[in-house]
C-alpha cells in the first residue's frame, strides 16, 4: 500500500507570522490525504487556510508538527518542488512568456526538452481547452483563460499534490463553475490529489469528496460534503456553513424543549451536548412557514430577499420564550444563540408580506442541537 | 489655439539654447555686428574626435558606464530589500537613499575629497567613479524601491513552486522582467555621472578630465566653438533617455489599450 500523499500530524501555525504574534492560528492539525483524493478546507476569512497551504508548499518559520508529502518529511522548498504545486487566487502567469512557454516552464526547469516537452505542453493545453491560445501573451487573455493556462501549467508539472488557494475568487459565477468542473475533471483524469481552501462552502461541495471545517483554530469536522452539510457537528461549524437560525432550547435526557414544550420527535443532539441550555440550529431549509398560531413558534416577517435559487424570508422575534434557555446576547467564549432572528427559504410567490406574523414549523429531522460552549483553548 | 501657442512657446523656450549652441559650434568666430557668426564650418566638430575633447569623451563614457552598471546593480539589491521592509527600517532606508540625492554635490565632493585623499584615491579615475556612485546609487535605489513596491513577488513564488531553483527563477523569470528597469536605472546612473562637475573636480583634482570638466575649461578659455560642440555631445545621452521614456510611454499605452 502506498504512503498517503499528504500527512499532517500536530501541525501548529502561529497566527500572523508577519506580525510576530505568538498566539496560535491553527493548532494540532491532523489530516491525511490519500492518492487521488479531492479535499476542501473551509474556514472563515483569517482562519489560517492560506497559511496552511503556504506551510505545505514551502517551509515557514514558526510552523511546528510533521508535514509528510508522499511519505517524506521535506526540509526545504527545493526538496518539495516537483511534488507540490500551489495554484494561487491569481493566475500568476509569467508576463514575458507566451502561453506555450508558460506551460512549458515546469518541464523546462526539470531539463525536459524536445518532443517530450512539446507533448507535455500540448497535452496540458488540450485538457484545459486552451490549445488554440498557445501563442498568445498573458496580457491578451481574459481572466478565465488566464486561470485555465495557470491550471495547465500546474498539471504539466505532474504534481503529486495540487494545492488550490481560493482558486477562482472574483470570477463571475458561470466561469467559476466551469473552472471548478475543469479542475475536477483534470485532477480526476490524472489522479492528482487536491487540497482546496475556500470560504465558499458551495465551492467546497463542488470540488471535493471530503470537506474539513476549520473553526477556532482547529479542524473541527471532516466529512463528505453531504454529511457535513446535513450535520455540521457543532454550532461553530453550523455557522461556518451558513446555517442562519438558532433557537435557545433546553436539553435533557431523551428530550429537547423549546419554550417549555417538548419537541417531538426530539431533534438529533450533537456529541458532548450536556443537559441544560443548548442551541437548536437549522439551515434555511430546516423549517417552513405556516399560518400564525400553527407550527412551533410565531415569527414576524422582517423582509424577503430574492435570489435565483429561491426567496429567503428574514424573520425576527420568537414566542414563546423559555426562561431556562441561554440568553440571546452577543458572542463570547460561549456561543450564545444569535438575537431572535433568522432566515427561512420560501417560494417567491408564497412569500408573506413584510410585517405580518406567521407560524414557523420546524423540520425537526433537519434540526440539530449543539452545545453553546466553544472548545477550550 | 491657446494650447498650441503654449506648446510652441515651450518648444522655443527649450530649443533656443540648444539651437544657439549648435550655431556657435559651427561658427568660426562671432564679432559684432554679425548675427550668426563668421566663417561657419565644422572645424570644432572635426577636432572633437582627437585631442583633449576626444580623450575627455572616452573618460566620461567609461565613468558613466561604470557608474551606470554599478549603481543599477547596487540600487537593484538595495531597492528590492527596502521595498520588502515595513515601518521604521523602510523609512530609515529611504532617508539614507534620499540623502545623497538631496545633498548638493559640492558638499558631497568636499566631504569625499578628504577621505579619498587619505585612501590614495584622490585624483584617480577610481576615486571619481566611487564618488559618482554615491549620488547615483541614491537615485537608482529610490527608482528600484518604486519598481519593487509594485512588483508581484507572487510571480517568483509561482516559479519556485513550479520547480525552479533560485538560479532558474533569477535567470528565467526575474532577469527578463527586470531587463527594462535595469536598463533605465543604468542610464540614470550614467547620466548622473555624465553631467557631474563638482564631484569630478574635487575628487579628480583636475587630473581626471571628463567631458564636462573639459567643456568648462574651454568656456573659461574662450574657445566657444569647441565648447559648444562638446556641450552638444553632452546632450546626446539625455536625448537617448527622452527617446527611451517616450517609447516606454507608448508601449504602456499599447498594453493598456
Amino acid at each position: 500500500m502506498s504512503a498517503p500523499v499528504l500527512e499532517l500530524r500536530g501541525v501548529t501555525i502561529p497566527f500572523g507570522e508577519a506580525t510576530g504574534a505568538s498566539a496560535p492560528g491553527l493548532r494540532d492539525l491532523d489530516l491525511v490525504l490519500e492518492e487521488g483524493e479531492r479535499f476542501a478546507l473551509v474556514g472563515a476569512s483569517g482562519a489560517g487556510k492560506s497559511s496552511l497551504l503556504a506551510a505545505i508548499a514551502e517551509p515557514r518559520p514558526g510552523v511546528t508538527g510533521s508535514i509528510r508529502i508522499a511519505g517524506r518529511e521535506f526540509g526545504g522548498t527545493v526538496e518539495r518542488r516537483h511534488t507540490v504545486v500551489l495554484l494561487d487566487q491569481r493566475p500568476l502567469l509569467f508576463p514575458h512568456l507566451d502561453v506555450r512557454r508558460n506551460v512549458a516552464f515546469p518541464l523546462e526547469v526539470r531539463g525536459i526538452r524536445g518532443e517530450e516537452l512539446d507533448r507535455g505542453v500540448e497535452r496540458a493545453l488540450d485538457v484545459v481547452r486552451m490549445a488554440d491560445f498557445a501563442d498568445r501573451r498573458p496580457d491578451s487573455l481574459s481572466g478565465g483563460q488566464a486561470h485555465r493556462v495557470a491550471l495547465a501549467r500546474a498539471i504539466a508539472a505532474s504534481p503529486a499534490l495540487l494545492l488550490l488557494d481560493e482558486p477562482f475568487t472574483g470570477l463571475d459565477p458561470e466561469l467559476r463553475r466551469s473552472l471548478q468542473e475543469t479542475v475536477r475533471e483534470v485532477t480526476a483524469h490524472r489522479e492528482i490529489t487536491t487540497l482546496t481552501v475556500t470560504h465558499d462552502v458551495e465551492e467546497a461541495g463542488r470540488m471535493a469528496d471530503r470537506v474539513g471545517a476549520l473553526h477556532d483554530g482547529r479542524l473541527a469536522r471532516v466529512a463528505p460534503p453531504a454529511v457535513l452539510f446535513e450535520d455540521p457537528g457543532s454550532l461553530g461549524v453550523a455557522r461556518l456553513i451558513g446555517w442562519p437560525n438558532e433557537l435557545p432550547v433546553v436539553s435533557s435526557p431523551g428530550e429537547v424543549t423549546l419554550g417549555g414544550r417538548a419537541l417531538d420527535p426530539p431533534p438529533r443532539r450533537g456529541a458532548g451536548v450536556a443537559d441544560g441550555p443548548a442551541v437548536l440550529t437549522f439551515s434555511r431549509h430546516g423549517a417552513e412557514i405556516v399560518s400564525e398560531g400553527e407550527g412551533h413558534l410565531t415569527i414576524e416577517v422582517e423582509r424577503v430577499t430574492h435570489a435565483p435559487h429561491g426567496a429567503t424570508l428574514h424573520w425576527t422575534g420568537i414566542t414563546p420564550r423559555d426562561p431556562a434557555a441561554p440568553p440571546t446576547t452577543s458572542r463570547s467564549r460561549t456561543l450564545a444563540p444569535r438575537p431572535e432572528r433568522g432566515e427561512v427559504a420560501v417560494e417567491s410567490r408564497n412569500a408573506p408580506q413584510v410585517g405580518t406574523r406567521v407560524g414557523l414549523r420546524l423540520r425537526l429531522e433537519r434540526c440539530r442541537v449543539y452545545s453553546p460552549e466553544t472548545p477550550e483553548r | 489655439m491657446r494650447r498650441r501657442v503654449l506648446l510652441v512657446g515651450l518648444a522655443i523656450w527649450s530649443l533656443t539654447p540648444l539651437a544657439l549652441l549648435a550655431v556657435v559650434s559651427v561658427a568660426g568666430g562671432w564679432r559684432f555686428p554679425t548675427l550668426l557668426g563668421d566663417d561657419p564650418g565644422l572645424a570644432a566638430w572635426r577636432s572633437l574626435g582627437g585631442g583633449a575633447l576626444g580623450h575627455a569623451t572616452s573618460t566620461s563614457l567609461a565613468l558613466g558606464i561604470g557608474t551606470g552598471v554599478g549603481a543599477a546593480a547596487v540600487g537593484l539589491l538595495a531597492g528590492r530589500a527596502l521595498a520588502r521592509e515595513r515601518g521604521g527600517p523602510r523609512t530609515l532606508g529611504l532617508i539614507f537613499a534620499f540623502l545623497p540625492v538631496a545633498t548638493p554635490p559640492l558638499l558631497l565632493g568636499i566631504g569625499l575629497q578628504f577621505t579619498f585623499l587619505r585612501l590614495g584615491l584622490g585624483g584617480t579615475a577610481a576615486g571619481v567613479w566611487l564618488a559618482h556612485l554615491v549620488p547615483a546609487i541614491g537615485y537608482t535605489t529610490l527608482y528600484f524601491v518604486a519598481v519593487f513596491t509594485s512588483w508581484d513577488f507572487g510571480i517568483e513564488r509561482a516559479a519556485r513552486q513550479l520547480g525552479a531553483t533560485r538560479r532558474q527563477t533569477l535567470v528565467r523569470v526575474i532577469a527578463p522582467l527586470l531587463r527594462r528597469p535595469l536598463a533605465e536605472a543604468a542610464l540614470l546612473g550614467f547620466l548622473v555621472s555624465w553631467a557631474q562637475v563638482p564631484l569630478t573636480l574635487l575628487v579628480g583634482q583636475g587630473r581626471v578630465r571628463s567631458l564636462t570638466i573639459e567643456v568648462l575649461s574651454l568656456v573659461q578659455a574662450g574657445q566657444d566653438g569647441l565648447a559648444a560642440a562638446g556641450a552638444l555631445v553632452l546632450l546626446l545621452p539625455p536625448l537617448l533617455l527622452i527617446a527611451l521614456a517616450t517609447w516606454g510611454v507608448r508601449e504602456a499605452e499599447v498594453v493598456v489599450a
